[in-house]
């Protein structure tokens, strides 16, 4: 009951952050963390079943292009348009994953790594009418709510971050159904999984698909927060970074993705003057995580408080040690 | 297509495929062996490009002196990063490959701190343009070509005949029966990555002539790396030689007939469906 207490303090305080945070520069940058929560939860559902995905970023490609041509082209209504941009990222998925979710580790990495390329060399150079080419599409609509428009900053975030919790329970809820054990049974050994009668490519969709719809609707927020996306807006390092969140904050729960993405995009909105270091940071950080701290970030309380312990133990040992000998 | 463009095109698609073979075979070298996919191997190329440009037009060095210096000194430091990095966490292939992907972001980042993000021109050995029927070549575009069937001769024949070659080919067939044998499988890895490191940096300082250098040239050529090893088959170096030809015919006769666009996404849909149809490659077994 006090874990949830907690919970729900957490959740206040994060709904009362634009009251305390009236500056545009810090509510941006809360925005893009809620944003690179909600891909880096998304990816860590899909690397949960063992798949290794670096093609993340064209599934909120995807997500950003639709909501932006169905609100400007067809003239949508936002509400609809954002989960119809999920769902088009899903879709997509399911044709993409059928047939390539049978490959393992490397080769479905390579895969995803294609098709992000393909979804990008087709956002740059075919329909420019459509996509725009390699300027992409600007002057993209405010979100609006039923003739309700979100101009400001707040209103933003206030959108984003109901998404970012909805994002975060569905798939803690996944990870703790049966859904998500028969995931981890499949990535730790799938021939088992499967003489066990777990249906591997069924769960592997229901991962990737997952995955995928809610990189999608990031992407719509993306497309109509930032107001303009072309194909630069989602390269191939958009989606080693959300790796990169996932993977230095840890794999094993789903707090990693969260302290993951929090950390380093706070961290790389704040030193935004640092810009020309943030690759070197970003990828020795990586490198470091994955040489030294395998379970990443989160692993590290459960680390350190054995040697606090140990240390204390030994602290305590000599203080006897010292009175046994005697004044 | 007429007579001159066809010819005009087919030289490109031969220099193109001459580093694309390059590239490819470290790349693949270094995969039969350590069983990684190196995302570092582009920035490594751009490495070796940055080495040419400051042994020929920083130091002024002749162009083929920087050439071998700059193949040297990138494989020396291919050595090192294996040592380093990859060493320490050996037969953990999949987390090997994310820290490569690390290794990739990081060596861009030092790359365009250290050296600037801008464009640098490289002044070839020679500024002679060869005629034939119409189609015009530079000279520093056909240079390549004879340079790289040099180089790739040197390593087949390394890797067919000499004892460390064979020691390689043992590894990449089985590491726990060629460490019975009493081979040094660590130093074997160590010296694959090495020298596909120098295969690297030797496409990279050939094309430099021809392409300007900047720090983000490594990430186009990497997905051409990735197309070929899987067309020729993963960790054969005669399935990468073969492969970096196709695909230079295909790059080169894609862009001329249909535009470049089409041609990168022939070629990233060839690697789908490869890896889909035949994982083992076109000529694997």
């Amino acid at each position: 009951m006090t874990r949830q207490l907690q919970l729900a303090a957490l959740v206040l305080l994060l709904f009362l952050v634009p009251l305390f945070l009236t500056s545009n520069f810090y509510l941006h940058m809360f925005i893009m963390t809620a944003v690179n929560i909600i891909m880096a939860t998304s990816l860590w559902l899909i690397l949960r079943s063992g798949q290794l995905s670096i093609g993340h970023a064209a599934f909120m490609a995807i997500g950003a292009y639709t909501s932006a041509l169905l609100t400007m082209r067809a003239g949508l209504p936002f509400p609809m348009a954002m989960p119809l941009a999920g769902i088009m990222a899903a879709v997509i998925a399911v044709l993409i994953g059928y047939p390539t979710l049978r490959l393992k580790g490397l080769f479905f990495a390579l895969v995803t790594f294609a098709f992000a390329e393909i979804v990008r060399s087709i956002f740059n150079s075919f329909g420019k009418d459509l996509f725009g080419g390699p300027s992409g599409i600007s002057a993209i609509p405010h979100p609006s709510f039923f003739g309700i428009e979100l101009a400001t900053r707040a209103s933003y975030y206030y959108l984003v971050l109901p998404l970012m919790l909805l994002t975060i329970l569905v798939v803690y809820r996944i990870d703790k159904s049966r859904i998500g054990m028969n995931l981890v049974a499949i990535s730790q050994a799938d021939s088992l999984a499967e003489s066990l009668g777990i249906n591997i490519m069924k769960y592997k969709i229901v991962a990737f698909v997952i995955g995928s719809f809610f990189a999608g609707v990031a992407g719509s927020f993306f497309a109509h927060y930032l107001r303009h996306i072309s194909p630069e807006s989602f390269t191939f390092w958009l989606s080693v970074y959300v790796l990169i969140y996932v993977v230095v904050g840890g794999l094993g729960s789903i707090m990693g993705p969260i302290i993951g993405a929090c950390t380093l995009s706070l961290f790389s909105e704040s030193f935004r003057t640092f810009g020309n270091y943030e690759p070197i940071v970003f990828g020795v950080a990586l490198i470091l995580v994955v040489m030294f701290l395998r379970e990443g970030v989160v692993s590290l309380p459960g680390r350190l408080l054995p040697l606090t312990q140990r240390a204390g133990e030994a602290l305590r040992g000599s203080r006897i040690a010292a009175r046994l000998r005697g004044p | 297509m007429t007579g001159a463009e066809f010819t005009q095109t087919l030289l490109n698609a031969l220099m193109l495929a001459s580093v694309y073979v390059l590239m490819a075979s470290g790349f693949t070298l270094i995969y039969s062996i350590m069983h990684i996919v190196n995302f570092a191997h582009g920035e490594i190329y751009m490495l070796g490009a940055f080495a040419v440009y400051y042994f020929s037009m920083e130091y002024h060095l002749n162009f083929f002196l920087a050439l071998v210096l700059a193949i040297l000194v990138v494989g020396v430091l291919g050595i090192l990063l294996e040592r380093v990095l990859f060493l320490p966490m050996q037969q953990a292939h999949l987390p090997q490959v994310i820290l490569s992907l690390g290794l990739a972001m990081a060596l861009q980042g030092i790359a365009s701190v250290a050296f600037g993000a801008g464009d640098r021109p490289v002044d070839g050995p020679f500024d002679t343009v060869l005629r034939f029927g119409g189609a015009a070549i530079s000279m520093e575009r056909l240079i390549i070509i004879p340079i790289s069937v040099a180089i790739m001769i040197a390593l087949f024949a390394f890797v067919k005949w000499t004892r460390t070659g064979q020691a390689m080919r043992a590894v990449a067939q089985d590491s726990d029966a060629a460490a019975l044998q009493g081979i040094d499988v660590a130093f074997i890895s160590c010296l694959a990555f090495g020298v596909g490191c120098a295969l690297a940096s030797a496409a990279g300082a050939l094309i430099a002539p021809v392409f300007y250098v900047n720090p983000f040239m490594g990430g186009s050529v990497i997905m051409k790396a990735f197309i070929i090893i899987c067309l020729g088959g993963m960790g054969s170096i005669s399935g990468a030689a073969v492969g970096g030809l196709i695909l230079g015919f295909v790059d080169s006769f894609g862009a001329t007939l249909f535009g470049n666009s089409v041609a990168n996404i022939i070629g990233f849909a060839l690697l789908i469906i490869i890896l889909l149809v035949r994982p083992q490659g076109l000529f694997g077994r």
